[in-house]
């Protein structure tokens, strides 16, 4: 089996992080803050805390609130900053997990909402969304990279246009966090989500979000922190008072393993190696007259997720050929980005989306290159039911 | 053969349903050709494991994987349980067919 949907979740995992987590299963389960007695050195919670923040450059790490991912993180932004009326900016490479908060609340709270197209790559000028600001609006929301296109956003001018106007920026880092070098306080960001089953190689349901000082969100959820138990009422230091109910310490272990692996590779290896693939994927698939490649030529701005489709035979169909006939686990739809695929020309049907991993050979990169050009031999006597 | 397992997978945007079916046994060539015979069969032999779809006019179309036990359905229409039950009986007429030999005037006129 050749797994090819590292956008969605990452495999493998790293060694090292198979073993902190096999680690943690098979050690004495102490949780911090409720046991009483101090473990060797840090706990896992602030050890991570820790590695995040050095490794996104943000300032405090205990502004760095543990999830279960990036939607909850996304939700938690939305929800707990975005007063009942005003206005908001987003665009239209966003995930669903921006989109419907969003739209919940411009539904059910009155809330103003402007969706700034994108173009068919993916690309959002940041002049384009400082042309819809107004004197209500409050924050704006972006992907700093597209999990369609792998386009990347020029988060900075963003966040120097949203400043300017005294705004709060949401940046969705999902696809960028592990695949690009990011700088939370050099580039301005006031609320970064991001997810750690992703490129952090960490487990399924963890995540994160960084909130910058001075901002104030509402919790989504209060209750035991295990400490000041005294109180009726949430604490309110950091990271208590976000921070209620049981930590997902396996998957803290395996996301703080996964940074580490990162460190010890280098993010500038692991993005060559991807970006090596991608334009391996480009160069197999450009010259298969059947096949239309999207996202741009300037791969210095994309991360690897690289989005076809084949003429003659539907998305759907064509991963499930890709796995079932070749064992190449892709991924078919709208892949929860249902706008930018109208950018892209590609809706309501969807796109195949390819994305590798560090991990990923260039054999399996040609494996999966010599399917399509298999598929597309016969594409012509395929009938599109 | 027989189904054993019907799940929901995708409702399509044009109102088809998509559903993953789950036989008791893998599907062979035998059993792809049979069904071919109730309806229009296409076969990918040259894929690395052969792909197959079987249109069966006006109903449904089952596509697969030969030598695996799950395959997809397609329906095309709201009588989702009929298509549903007339597929059932395709599948069942394979083992009530000796030497697995349809009896073609049976879905002739499903072609």
């Amino acid at each position: 089996m050749i797994y090819l949907n590292n956008s969605a979740t990452s495999y493998p995992k790293p060694q090292n992080v198979v073993e902190a987590v096999s680690n943690y299963l098979t050690t004495v389960p102490v949780n911090p803050s409720r046991s009483g007695f101090e473990v060797q050195g840090e706990d896992a919670p602030t050890a991570c805390r820790q590695k995040l923040a050095a490794f996104f450059k943000a300032d405090d790490p205990n502004r760095l609130i543990f999830t279960s991912g990036a939607t909850e993180s996304l939700n938690m932004a939305i929800f707990g900053l975005t007063p009942a009326e005003g206005h908001i900016i987003t665009t239209a490479i966003e995930h669903t997990s921006v989109l419907r908060p969003l739209k919940a609340l411009e539904k059910e709270a009155g809330l103003e909402l402007t969706i700034v197209e994108s173009d068919a790559d993916g690309c959002v000028n940041p002049i384009d969304i400082a042309a819809h600001i107004q004197t209500s609006t409050k924050a704006i929301v972006v992907n700093h990279c597209s999990n369609v296109t792998g386009q990347v956003l020029d988060i900075k001018s963003i966040a120097g246009i949203a400043h300017e106007h005294g705004l709060v920026l949401i940046v969705d880092g999902s696809q960028s966090a592990g695949n690009i070098p990011i700088d939370i306080t050099g580039a301005g960001i006031d609320i970064f989500a991001f997810t750690g089953h992703k490129s952090l190689y960490g487990m399924p349901g963890v995540g994160g979000v960084y909130i910058r000082e001075g901002l104030a969100l509402k919790p989504l959820k209060v209750g035991g922190t295990g400490v000041k138990s005294e109180l009726l009422s949430q604490p309110t230091e950091l990271p208590l008072y976000y921070e209620s109910g049981t930590h997902n310490l396996p998957g803290i272990v395996s996301l703080a393993a996964g940074i580490d692996f990162i460190q010890d590779t280098g993010l500038e290896q692991i993005n060559r190696t991807k970006h090596n693939h991608l334009k391996r994927l480009t160069e197999g698939l450009h010259d298969i007259p059947e096949v239309t490649i999207y996202g741009s030529d300037d791969f210095d701005n994309r991360c690897a997720v690289f989005c076809f489709n084949m003429e003659g035979i539907s998305p759907p169909d064509l991963g499930y050929i890709l796995e079932g006939s070749f064992g190449i686990i892709a991924r078919a739809g709208l892949h929860c980005a249902p706008l930018i695929h109208k950018a892209m020309g590609a809706y309501p049907q969807g796109s195949v989306r390819v994305s590798p991993s560090y991990f990923t050979t260039t054999a399996e990169i040609d494996f999966f290159i010599k399917a399509i050009q298999e598929i597309s031999a016969n594409i012509q006597h395929y009938e599109n039911y | 053969m027989k189904i054993i397992k019907i799940r929901d997978l995708d409702n399509c945007s044009d109102g088809a349903y998509i559903k993953s079916l789950l036989f008791d046994k893998v599907i062979t060539k035998e059993f792809i050709d049979y069904l071919g015979r109730a309806g229009e069969l296409q076969y990918f032999s040259s894929f690395a494991r052969p792909f197959y779809q079987v249109n069966f006019k006006n109903k449904c179309v089952v596509k697969g994987v030969e030598g695996l036990k799950a395959a997809r359905l397609k329906l095309y229409q709201n009588g989702a349980e009929d298509v549903l039950s007339y597929f059932r009986g395709v599948v069942g007429a394979y083992n009530n067919t000796p030497g697995n030999v349809v009896d073609i005037d049976m879905f002739n006129n499903n072609k």
